[in-house]
């Protein structure tokens, strides 16, 4: 048996789509819950008591075609009169905080509500840009090959939560560190090809920094993805340094800043902050400080120059 | 005498250490070197250029990061342990789809206050002597010589010591190691209170009590746990597995 949730109340506040001037509706969505569930039969409440409820469930046979949203098959109710046809998301407020751009990498840039609306939006430096094509399912992976550095990057690095730490806050209790080893979490398969066993202290480095930590090979991560936990605090290595590129020499001729080469301590801390980049907080996404994204990465057992 | 011991639930721990910090905090004034390393107010005020200079957290030859000042004043015995296993792993389909059969479990396991404990007949000095109201293991070290056949016979090296070099120092050293284990926070379950860990625990995954009580709340519950090592020194643990995941 299958089980059919319906949450009411979430579903009488879903706003539609916004409207010309920047209101936005609430759509009478009462129809999708009738399809749903017969309200015929006496054991279901009248739509009216299903929003008090909250939730329903009932059981379906296995198998069943469930019209959740767009098309439904007998054909009653049809698409809802928005521009997917489905639910759109939608928050006034962002409506306002984000104006209107012309970024090709913002999907439905041009409209300034749009932007406001509950879409998948490609990373900077997100899977797609290991395509030749940039697109995963038809194109070839290549890889990024960094036109600073010369070097190529074949992994994406997440910066998780621990669950020691908010954030950084807690990272110089001893008695709290001491119990999670800040570490690069590597899949077995991309262990393997850079032979790397459990423990080895490995070089987690990109254009941007290096950090030097302990590596632990587990399946917990996807291969093709590393994972370092977010908010330890950086050290500086005494002695060993990397080359990275910082975007801090002003082109006059141009008007923006060029890459320039820098040589900077590799860090031991663990801090994923020396991989992150920066960018604007409200312009396109949400967040500066928090990293909770990916980039290029590459792990090595030897330090990079 | 009733047999006071741990209850375990699988399903619920996570592995967030909780227990084993709660335990270190409660604990704090019976670490083996309580006496020995004290923190002062001018010891704890490092100033911060200090630290960013290396001193303390960064061996200045080798780079790595050096904690031993940094713990020196909290409690290094491990009186609770957190394991971690991993099983399964990650297949990529034709269609590179990926396909996990991943599975984490996790063991916080103290003291299990055996009915026969092997540190207490294993010890010539009667360090470990167990209870004769709860059956709890408890310890007076004062005679204690730090040879550490306590901690080699017990099958999951509960008696603790705070360096791992504890037989190497001279019997007549102020600062030698001597043995300290769980108590089952004999002082809590005293007020009436559940162990530190087990009120820490904020998944409620430990539970712990006289063994009848436990099983009698707990009728499903099993002496065995594929991750826990079994020994005829009768543990005092009961647990409930992990629901084995479907693919």
């Amino acid at each position: 048996m299958n089980w059919i949730t319906v949450k009411g109340r979430l579903i009488s506040q879903f706003s539609a789509e916004p409207a010309p001037g920047g209101n936005y509706l609430f759509k009478d969505v009462s129809g999708l819950y009738r399809a749903m569930v017969d309200p015929k039969a006496a054991a279901n409440p009248s739509f009216e008591e299903f929003t008090k409820l909250g939730v329903v469930e009932r059981s379906i046979p296995k198998g069943t075609y469930l019209p959740a949203f767009g098309v439904y098959p007998n054909g009653i109710f049809g698409k809802f009169e928005t521009t997917t046809g489905k639910l759109n998301l939608y928050s006034p407020r962002w409506g306002v905080v984000r104006p209107a751009t012309s970024n090709p990498n913002v999907p439905g840039g041009k409209d300034g509500f749009r932007n406001a609306t509950a879409q998948y939006q490609p990373l900077h430096e997100g899977y797609e840009t290991f395509f030749d094509n940039g697109n995963p399912l038809t194109g070839t992976f290549t890889g990024h090959t960094s036109p600073q550095s010369g070097r190529s990057y074949t992994l994406q690095y997440l910066t998780n939560k621990a669950r020691h730490r908010a954030h950084t806050v807690f990272d110089n209790v001893a008695i709290i560190k001491d119990q999670f080893e800040q570490n690069v979490k590597i899949n077995p398969i991309d262990a393997g090809k850079r032979r790397i066993k459990d423990g080895d202290m490995v070089y987690a480095y990109n254009d941007r920094g290096c950090t030097k930590i302990p590596a632990m090979v587990t399946n917990s991560v996807v291969p093709g993805v590393i994972s370092i936990e977010h908010g330890a605090w950086y050290r500086a290595h005494p002695t060993e340094t990397v080359t990275v590129w910082q975007q801090t020499k002003y082109n006059s001729t141009t008007g923006e800043y060029d890459f320039e080469a820098v040589t900077m301590p590799v860090d031991v801390g663990g801090a994923e902050n020396v991989l992150t980049y920066d960018f604007g907080g409200t312009e396109q996404y949400t967040g500066q400080a928090v990293s909770a994204h990916g980039g290029y990465v590459e792990v090595s057992l030897t330090k990079p120059n | 005498m009733s047999k006071w011991g741990f209850y375990f639930n699988q399903d619920r721990c996570v592995g967030c250490k909780t227990c084993i910090v709660a335990c270190k905090q409660w604990n704090e004034t019976k670490r083996g070197d309580a006496k020995i390393n004290q923190l002062t107010l001018e010891k704890y005020q490092v100033s911060l250029h200090a630290t960013d200079a290396g001193s303390n957290y960064i061996d200045p030859v080798s780079g790595t990061n050096n904690y031993k000042e940094y713990r020196k004043y909290y409690m290094k015995e491990m009186w609770r342990k957190v394991d971690r296993s991993e099983t399964g792993n990650i297949t990529e389909s034709f269609d590179h789809t990926f396909k996990s059969t991943v599975d984490v479990r996790h063991l916080s396991m103290g003291c299990n206050h055996c009915d026969k404990p092997a540190c207490v007949d294993a010890c010539p000095m009667g360090v470990p002597f167990k209870d004769a109201t709860t059956g709890i293991v408890l310890w007076n070290n004062a005679e204690c010589i730090s040879c550490g056949r306590c901690k080699s016979a017990c099958p999951w090296s509960t008696p603790q010591f705070y360096v791992d070099n504890y037989a190497t120092y001279a019997q007549n050293d102020p600062n030698r190691p001597k043995m300290t284990k769980c108590t089952l926070c004999y002082e809590r379950i005293n007020e009436g209170l559940k162990p530190a860990c087990v009120a820490a625990c904020w998944n409620r995954a430990l539970d712990a009590g006289p063994m009848n009580e436990l099983i009698a709340q707990y009728p499903s519950a099993s002496t065995a746990l594929p991750e826990f090592t079994a020994s005829s020194t009768g543990p005092n643990i009961i647990f409930k597995a992990k629901t084995a995941k479907t693919a």
